[in-house]
């Protein structure tokens, strides 16, 4: 007589669906988990590079082409002028789009981490899920921020890179057309073609997951997140031209009133005004003074400058000269690598103050005396 | 492997509230115990006794303020592959599918997860694998927060009120489930609950905790033994025996005892029920 036994299935051959091997750890996880937010993130990213393509592509073909037909064939074909004018508008208007959804970014990216990289975990308690599972609470927090880091760096140099093709594409025709074109002083020019963005990013991340390990509540962290990067940001703006010794030039040295005049396009100038007897720079009380003397120097000879005159009715108001503030253009990096730095440093004490919260929030792996 | 499972050595948790006023309090002081490995032990105490505390301390949640706590023979940092937990509220992520629940499980514990066994219990729960974990019952919740937690295949399992919110069938199913995984595998299970109902007949080793302290350890059957509830007439000595706590009711009186040798004849002495014992010391005066 012979026996039949069937033998139970080995663990794990049953149907199931589920990946047999194991999927990669935490960075997986924090994918499976923040998937949607990064198909967001990606169609703004995708948005914002079809805004730039059109201006790299497109809007500057038909842009050169314009321009071409109505050199070619005179102004005076009929509304060459309006048409001229529509096809640089367009072009601007995309490269206008485009720079939004640059400068956009780290408030938005700011905005979600602080809501939903932590502070959500928090709040509804699945960080004390994640964190005790296998995988240690310290390499959970570092694929939290590596992850995004790297999905926010990657878009955002997409962006920054066809912003540039854009620009070098296009700003050559603008300056032929309107003889004018953005210095790279302006907002849109220094932001764009720089690389403050990335630490921008960075930092948006950073402290985003601090803000939710901090307050632990989503809607908080979120507000809190929107306005410390929006402040952060206007403040770094606003200040910029703080982050660089400025260069002084005076009206003396150059036997006149108003020393901007010799300042060439491409210098920024950012402040200007009176020096005073004790070789102090006087701002708007020294630009008043300034600006009253000017009637004096120009006054006996109308069409030249009185040197002479002009000073000494500045000294009787109490100044010596007048001075002009500015960065030239070779200040540009130190201004954008000062910025950076900035942007890093918080960044990198957002991530240390992290670990240290969510050192002391949980035990650790050292023994316990 | 080490017998006793959890160990604690003047274990103290306080939480300061510094708004609106400064606030220190005290959840958990002066704890010591030791839980034995390989049984399923209660941690029973009215709302607010330190329960829960007690327990994410040992899932390494929390550091304590003073003392020490050894969870497998180590800190509690050091043993997170070998012990799962099961907070309270049951979080999980309510925009993932149970599947992905799992596969979350799998992610992170790649050396440990044993998907047969997690599959095995949500399966047995009736629920659509693919539905969100938002769309599920508070039953079905629980049932798949359990199933991430054994899932692991733990050597310690805490869990915090884990049949809290469940109706009475679903509890003594899922209960029963859980005790066969725990019982084939040998896994330790720490079980905090207010409902004595589902520790009778489940629980082989009993903690107390009231106030933040430890009242009453040991092993269920020792410590039932070792109680014996008394009813007699009121005027009736009970001098040199540890009365827990008395009830009279006209000339009668009913009350817990420790007796220290043999009671009186004219009381009749009966073995106490858990339910009995865990509330006469719940009703104790406080000292």
């Amino acid at each position: 007589m012979t026996v039949t036994t069937t033998s139970p299935a080995p663990p794990g051959a049953e149907d199931s669906g589920a990946p047999a091997k194991p999927p990669g750890g935490p960075a997986w996880a924090v994918f499976l988990l923040h998937r949607w937010a990064l198909w967001a993130w990606i169609a703004y990213v995708a948005l914002g590079a079809g805004l730039l393509l059109w201006a790299w592509g497109p809007a500057v073909n038909e842009l050169s082409s314009t321009a071409a037909t109505c050199e070619l064939g005179g102004r005076g074909e009929p509304h060459c002028a309006q048409r001229l004018y529509e096809a640089l508008t367009s072009y601007q208007e995309f490269m206008r789009l485009g720079f939004f959804a640059v400068l956009g970014a780290p408030l938005l990216v700011g905005a979600w981490a602080a809501a939903s990289l932590t502070a959500r975990e928090m709040e509804t308690g699945t960080a004390d899920l994640a964190w005790t599972q296998s995988v240690p609470p310290a390499r959970w927090l570092t694929a939290k921020l590596a992850l995004p880091a790297v999905a926010v760096t990657a878009g955002i140099t997409l962006l920054l890179a066809l912003y540039r093709l854009a620009h070098h594409a296009g700003v050559g025709l603008l300056t032929d057309i309107r003889q004018w074109a953005p210095s790279w002083w302006n907002e849109d020019v220094f932001t764009a073609l720089g690389v403050v963005m990335v630490p921008r990013m960075l930092c948006a991340v950073a402290v985003g997951v601090l803000l939710g390990l901090l307050l632990k509540r989503t809607l908080a962290s979120l507000g809190t997140g929107l306005v410390l990067m929006g402040a952060g940001t206007s403040a770094l703006v606003l200040g910029r031209r703080f982050l660089w010794p400025a260069e002084i030039r005076y009206g003396r040295e150059n036997a006149t009133a108003s020393p901007y005049t010799n300042l060439t396009p491409t210098d920024w100038q950012v402040a200007s005004g009176a020096v005073t007897e004790s070789g102090e720079l006087a701002g708007e009380a020294g630009e008043r003074a300034a600006y009253g003397c000017m009637e004096t120097g120009y006054q006996e000879h109308r069409d030249t400058f009185d040197g002479d005159a002009y000073y000494s009715c500045l000294e009787d108001r109490g100044y010596t000269d007048v001075w002009v503030a500015y960065h030239p253009e070779s200040h540009h990096w130190p201004l954008q690598f000062v910025e950076s730095g900035i942007w890093l440093a918080v960044a990198a004490l957002a991530v240390l103050l992290s670990y240290r919260i969510l050192h002391r929030r949980t035990a650790s792996g050292e023994r316990v005396a | 492997m080490t017998d006793i499972a959890i160990e604690a050595e003047a274990l103290g948790r306080r939480y300061t509230r510094r708004l609106p006023r400064r606030r220190v309090h005290w959840a958990l002081r002066e704890c010591s115990f030791g839980l034995p490995a390989g049984r399923v032990c209660a941690v029973v105490g009215p709302n607010g006794a330190g329960k829960s505390t007690l327990l994410s301390l040992a899932a390494g949640l929390a550091r304590p303020t003073e003392g020490a706590i050894r969870v497998l023979g180590k800190g509690p940092g050091e043993v997170r592959e070998r012990v799962a937990y099961v907070a309270q509220g049951k979080p999980l992520h309510a925009q993932l599918t149970v599947i992905d629940t799992l596969r979350l499980g799998h992610a992170l514990n790649p050396a440990r997860w044993d998907q047969a066994t997690a599959e095995r219990i949500v399966a047995q729960g009736d629920l659509d694998p693919t539905a969100t974990v938002r769309s599920l019952s508070g039953g079905q919740r629980t049932r798949v927060a359990l199933a991430l937690a054994l899932g692991k295949r733990p050597e310690l399992l805490l869990l915090d009120e884990p049949m809290a919110d469940l109706d009475p069938l679903a509890r003594h199913q899922l209960m029963g489930e859980l005790m066969a995984e725990a019982a084939e595998h040998g896994t330790t299970v720490v079980m905090s609950s207010h409902v004595i109902a589902e520790l009778e007949g489940s629980c082989d080793h009993l903690l107390l905790i009231r106030r933040g302290r430890v009242r009453l350890q040991g092993g269920l059957e020792d410590v039932l033994a070792s109680h014996t509830l008394v009813t007699g007439p009121a005027e009736a000595s009970l001098d040199g025996h540890t009365v827990i706590e008395s009830r009279t009711t006209g000339r009668q009186i009913t009350a817990l005892v420790r007796p220290a040798g043999p009671l009186p004849e004219v009381h009749e002495a009966t073995t106490p029920t858990l339910e009995e014992l865990v509330l006469s010391y719940l009703r104790e005066p406080a000292a």
